[in-house]
């Protein structure tokens, strides 16, 4: 199913490969022998319940938390090897949209953006940095929002500035977690559009973690289905919509 | 079963307390490096500091007025009353300024650096700089800790003199003596070794006071019930850590013969 699914997308390299990946937290166990590769410039979502560990599995990709067994390859390179600033190194290759944005909250909007830039390359001169933060804001379609606190943003506003911060070192991989939760479903559709806009215009390969339906339909290039700890199934929206398994029913005959 | 849960209760003292000496030791690994994160630095130490200058400065004031009126009856009663500049300047240089400005110095910033690291923590905040490639230790923790060391001998200082100022119109309650005369005695009662582990103490209580604050935050649990404990438990245990310095550091001055 798997070679059938990722047909257009099967010969290209992988960006992220995670083989045989264990977590448990205490007596819970998390992750469980799991594995996935994604494709450059595909889009991968990982389906599943609330507490299914979707969370779990990209903070282990972006090594904010440290597997039990297992191991990751990202952009090629392996994890575990990495020491600080290589590790470093690669994450400044990656954006992260969090659930619930992370916005900075005792900086401005355009602080939250020039934050990462400055760090990123230290002779960056300030016009290029104003255009930086320019076309970040105007690809979220907020450039009046520059000088406002998080605060005072609404929930659809703070995601697409939070997507544009992820954005900002344009990013070779972007993990989204949850992007759509929590937002009404025009705003929604809204984000949807814009995960799109980003892999069109900037050739991203991404890991959306989701689970609202109509997001997935919208976003995937390929759809797997996290259960138990393992990677139950996975195909495209469209193989996964017309499968027959109860389990995989249950997710698109239930507005989650 | 006490018992048990007394050695349950011992293993999680001693590991909590591994945990905070490994966090500590980073900041010699990481906050050593200068200039990275100067500009937060900077902040820090106007927030840290300054910001706290009215508050350390008040209780200052009072505890010095205070002070002089509570010792001198006594003083009376024994006909020394004379000595009350001389008793009051030691008092406050010693002990009392610096422990009373480290403790409520724990309770103002340690709490502020608790819960704010604390939400940041719950926020997935500091996630978002750990995987946008920037270190959060380095840019939130080191920077905290190094201006609680920094600033709080300097209010320390101010404090003291902020409280001999108070202990001056204590005297002059009772007595008229000139601001020159009541100078003169604190300070012909006070030597080099009186002043240097008086202040030499409060780097120590500064330290330990951003160190804790930042573990809490640093390592607070998910939830708003999070950040409380977070806040309340940086409160609690910097200002016992003062006392165990403060202790260490009498029986240290003794051991030197500083006395
Ligand atoms: N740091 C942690 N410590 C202990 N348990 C955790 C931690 N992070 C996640 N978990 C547990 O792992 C499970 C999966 O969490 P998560 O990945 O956040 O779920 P979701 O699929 O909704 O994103 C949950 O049961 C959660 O309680
Ligand atoms: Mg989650």
């Amino acid at each position: 199913m798997f070679e059938k699914s990722a047909d257009k997308y099967k010969d290209r390299p992988r960006v992220i490969v995670v083989e045989h990946l264990s977590k448990q937290f205490g007596d819970h166990v998390v992750l469980d022998d799991f594995n996935l590769s994604v494709f450059k410039e595909e889009n991968v979502v990982v389906l599943g319940k609330s507490g299914s560990g979707k969370s779990v599995l990209v903070k282990c990709i972006v090594s904010l938390l440290k597997p039990d067994l297992g191991s990751i390859f990202v952009l090629g390179e392996d994890i575990s090897t990495l020491n600080d600033e290589e590790l470093d190194a690669l994450r400044m290759k990656l954006g992260f949209l969090f659930q619930s944005n992370a916005l900075y909250d005792s900086m401005t909007v355009r602080e939250n953006l020039e934050f990462p830039l400055l760090r990123y390359d230290k002779s960056l001169q300030k016009s290029e940095i104003d255009a930086r933060i320019s076309e970040a804001l105007a690809n979220v379609g907020l450039e009046h929002t520059l000088n406002m606190m998080p605060a005072e943003l609404s929930g659809g506003m703070a995601k697409r500035i939070a997507l544009a911060r992820a954005m900002i070192l344009k990013p070779e991989i972007v993990f989204y977690d949850e992007p759509t939760a929590g937002l009404d479903p025009v705003t929604a559709r809204e984000i949807d559009a814009l995960i799109l806009k980003m892999k069109r215009k900037y050739h991203t390969s991404s890991i959306i973690i989701s689970h609202d339906m109509e997001c997935v339909k919208h976003t995937s290039d390929r759809v797997i289905l996290l259960l138990e700890g393992k990677c139950y199934t996975q195909g495209t929206y469209q193989e996964l919509e017309q499968s027959t398994d109860e389990k995989v029913k249950q997710f698109f005959e239930s507005e989650m | 079963m006490s018992m048990q849960s007394l050695i349950n209760g011992s293993k999680q003292f001693f590991n909590e307390t591994g945990n905070i000496v490994k966090f500590s030791n980073r900041f010699f690994v990481v906050g050593t490096k200068p200039g990275s994160e100067f500009k937060e630095l900077l902040v820090q130490c106007y927030l840290i500091g300054y910001k706290s200058l009215p508050l350390v400065g008040l209780t200052g004031f009072i505890m010095g007025l205070v002070l002089t009126m509570q010792l001198r009856p006594s003083l009376v009663i024994y006909g020394v009353e004379s000595q009350l500049p001389a008793m009051v300047g030691i008092a406050i240089v010693r002990e009392i300024g610096p422990v009373i400005t480290a403790l409520i110095f724990a309770g103002k910033i340690g709490s502020s650096i608790g819960a704010e690291l604390g939400s940041m923590r719950v926020t997935e905040q500091i996630d978002a700089m750990e995987v946008s490639g920037i270190n959060p230790y380095k840019y939130l923790v080191a920077t905290r800790i190094l201006s609680t060391t920094l600033m709080l001998p300097i209010l320390s200082i101010l404090a003291d003199a902020i409280s001999l100022f108070g202990a001056y119109i204590g005297v002059n309650i009772n007595s008229v003596t000139s601001f020159s005369l009541f100078f003169t005695q604190v300070f012909q009662n006070l030597d080099f070794y009186d002043i240097l582990p008086a202040v030499i103490k409060t780097f120590f209580f500064g330290f330990a006071i951003g160190v804790i604050g930042c573990y809490e935050g640093f390592n607070s649990k998910k939830g708003t019930k999070g950040v409380g404990r977070a806040a309340n438990s940086a409160v609690v245990l910097s200002s016992v850590l003062v006392f165990v310095i403060d202790l260490l550091a009498v029986q240290l001055t003794d051991l030197m013969g500083f006395n």
